[in-house]
């Protein structure tokens, strides 16, 4: 299954969050996806994965990868809801 | 439905909750909520809502704003004295989120219209503050099957409580009748700090919002009591009357009227 990606070069945390978060939401109540995060905010790399185990949706962290200066690319894995 | 980028921004504080989402919001977002009163409760209560991103708001109240007002009606201005206090808050709230809806209905709600008035929203947010309309807002929700959630302040004291017809203790569960004429001073009469109101619309309004995400609420079957002397804050447990004239088998219109009504919210 190839993700979706969702660029969120640009922002900071908490929002980086809260955008991953509804777009997961989203994914998850229409059957559940991968979403693949772009973010170059280097907290957000470890924020994200740490809020998403605080959800009722049990989303799962599959990779989280350095691919520049500050930019990481987060493949999470969204179930069905 | 889906919230736009603005929306997530807007709500992000609120959308970085564990329990609270983008289901949750868009049920705030699809909710249409009647607030009655644009006073004391009625400003903290129309306030949060506004905030929270409730869909639609219509916010009825029949009075112009007075100078005394101000101790605790945050959403006007001196120069707005004389000028209809729900149109004044509608606009000031629709500056606050435009993204929403919010109407100001200028009309004295009696047991006459409030059945009417009060029709086919998700939920009521009573925010007045004498026993006629109190009433007649209680039995129309109650007829009306419209989720009421009730508070009221006299000096120190503060109440809430959440009511869900035909499944909890309306307000008439628990009071049968009003007190008579001239027992119960208003809030004119007797004095109000705006602190207080401000503390007792905030709880409505979050039992709201709570119920209308979807969430579980506190104050069902519960009278919040409120004693901001020693800042108590007793539950006290109320029951459901099948016989109640409201909520129960048989309704039974039973309008308060008081002889001499002279009250503001």
């Amino acid at each position: 299954m190839e993700p979706e990606v969702f660029d969120l070069r640009g922002e900071k945390c908490p929002d980086t969050f809260v955008y991953t978060k509804v777009k997961l939401e989203e994914l998850a109540y229409s059957g559940g996806g991968l979403l693949k995060v772009i973010v170059d905010y280097p907290p957000a790399a470890e924020n994200i994965p740490r809020s998403l185990k605080e959800e009722k949706i049990k989303y799962e962290v599959l990779d989280v990868k350095k691919v520049g200066d500050k930019t990481y690319e987060l493949l999470i894995k969204a179930p069905p809801v | 439905m889906s919230l736009s980028l603005e929306e997530i921004k807007r709500y992000s504080r609120q959308l970085v909750l564990p329990d609270f989402g983008s289901r949750e919001q868009n049920r705030l977002k699809k909710a249409k909520v009647a607030v009655t009163g644009a006073g004391g409760l009625g400003c903290p209560i129309s306030t949060y809502l506004t905030l929270a991103g409730v869909g639609r708001i219509d916010i009825i109240d029949m009075d112009k704003l007075d100078l005394t007002n101000l101790n605790r009606q945050f959403l006007y201005s001196v120069e707005d004295i004389g000028k209809p206090k729900a149109e004044l808050a509608a606009k000031r709230l629709s500056e606050i989120n435009p993204e929403i809806e919010i109407n100001g209905i200028t009309e004295m709600i009696t047991y006459d219209n409030a059945f009417d008035l009060l029709k086919g929203y998700d939920a009521v947010v009573d925010g007045t503050d004498n026993f006629p309309v109190r009433y007649a807002v209680n039995d129309a929700c109650a007829v009306n099957r419209v989720p009421l959630f009730h508070g009221a302040v006299l000096m120190y004291e503060g109440r809430a409580m959440s009511i869900i017809p035909k499944e909890t203790a309306c307000f008439r569960c628990v009071f049968p009748e009003a007190p008579p004429a001239g027992t119960v001073p208003t809030c004119r009469e007797a004095g109000v700090i705006g602190a207080m109101t401000g503390m007792v619309g905030a709880i409505q309004a979050l039992e709201a919002i709570r119920y209308l995400a979807g969430k579980e609420i506190a104050l069902k079957n519960t009278l919040l009591v409120i004693n901001a002397d020693t800042m108590d804050f007793d539950k006290i447990k109320v029951t459901r009357k099948e016989d109640c004239t409201a909520c129960g088998e048989k309704f039974i219109a039973k309008p308060v009227v008081y002889v001499c009504e002279d009250e503001g919210n």
